[in-house]
């Protein structure tokens, strides 16, 4: 290459060479920007809010109501769970009431189980506040009766 | 010319030769099976089947699973009860609380189940099917005498191994029907959200489960079986697809 073919240098007004923007590095710093951000906003949230595992599982739910028989009267014992959730139970009490804590929220499969036998109700659980349902009449047959 | 006849008569060469000539053409049979998706066990039971005989390592057409307990247990995984055994070649569980065992093979979604059963005594027998996990999800068909007077036919569902009120009507049996120590063929057809249940024959419930969100729908699994508070005997547990 001949030296009048050669690359020239062009230079600013200041006498320095221009500088070349990094993209990767301008987005990489971006990204930790954004995410240190997000970061602290999510962590605001929870802190606000509560429970942050709950908080990002969507299993905030809290839902209360009374089991009752086919006559109306209260079912005592009766294990109360989720189809979504069958970790969380709860026992209905003398009066029959139940609190199931930490569901999802959503629509959600109510599946109440006495005497071996579960039957299931529908219900919409609401999150950041307690779902009231019921009264929730079981009626299904007892696997063995006479 | 004679110098190489020579070459080629030399002892042991031929017979290594041959060994490894038949050994390279058994390979390439296997891998060209296997590109095919068959076994040998698979070409041999053609052929077994093909004149007409059935056995229990080359059952028919469709038989995704044949057990006539010939050979123990072996084909079984026993998930609960204690008293699981082979009686006069048939599988017998109880007398005792539930005894659950299910299939290690034949898992699907379309699928018909047969078998002979014997309740011998207690509340009935019910046979797994789209079943999954331990703590089952699915189904059972359940000959059920402890159900009601005079006992019913039924199917239900299972929810986190928690057994679920009937989703559909069930049909109680007939009266003075002879639950115990009769031989039975059972047979339960499995089409998508179908089920059809006969015994000796007659078809004594059917099932559609059109559940939609958020209640559980379990549209493939395991067949198994299950016995509550009393005892009874399987034989020729056969499972078909179409």
């Amino acid at each position: 290459m001949s030296y009048v073919n050669s690359p020239k240098v062009q230079y600013t007004p200041d006498g320095r060479p221009p500088e070349r923007k990094n993209w990767r590095r301008l987005l990489l710093r971006g990204s930790i920007v954004i995410i240190f951000v997000a970061g602290l906003a999510l962590n605001l949230y929870a802190f606000q809010a509560g429970n942050l595992f709950n908080r990002l599982s969507g299993t905030d739910g809290v839902v209360q109501g009374v089991v009752v028989n086919a006559q109306g009267q209260p079912l005592v014992g009766a294990v109360v769970t989720l189809a979504s959730a069958p970790e969380s139970q709860a026992s209905s009490l003398p009066d029959g009431s139940f609190n199931l804590s930490n569901v999802p929220t959503g629509s959600q499969y109510l599946i109440v189980a006495s005497g071996g036998v579960g039957q299931g109700y529908v219900v919409t659980v609401q999150g950041d506040s307690v779902t009231q349902v019921g009264p929730l009449v079981y009626e299904a047959m007892p696997e063995v009766w006479p | 010319m004679t110098k190489n006849l020579k070459i080629h008569r030399q002892q042991g060469q031929s017979a290594a030769e041959v060994a490894l000539l038949l050994g390279m053409v058994f390979l390439l049979t296997l891998g060209i099976l296997r590109l095919m998706g068959l076994s040998l066990q698979d070409v041999f039971c053609r052929v077994v089947n093909g004149i007409g005989l059935e056995t229990n390592a080359c059952p028919g057409d469709g038989v995704i699973f044949w057990e006539d307990f010939s050979d123990g247990l072996d084909g079984w995984d026993i998930d609960r009860g204690s008293n699981w055994r082979i009686e006069d070649g048939e599988l017998c569980g109880g007398p005792g609380p539930e005894h659950r065992a299910y299939a290690v093979d034949g898992a699907g979604a379309n699928y018909t189940i047969s078998m002979d059963a014997t309740l011998r005594s207690g509340n009935g027998y019910g046979i797994y099917f789209h079943a999954n996990e331990s703590n089952v999800n699915g189904y059972t068909f359940q000959y059920d005498k402890g159900f009601g007077t005079p006992g019913a036919f039924i199917f239900r569902k299972w929810i986190n191994g928690q057994e679920m009120a009937p989703f559909t009507p069930w049909t109680p049996a007939p009266a003075g029907y002879q639950w115990y120590d009769v031989k039975r063929h059972v047979v339960v057809s499995v089409q998508g959200n179908s089920y059809t249940a006969s015994v000796d024959g007659q078809v004594v419930a059917t099932a559609v489960d059109n559940a939609v969100g958020p209640v559980p729908f379990f549209d493939n699994g395991r067949v198994g079986l299950r016995i509550w508070g009393g005892e009874a005997c399987f034989d020729n547990v056969q499972i078909t697809v179409p």
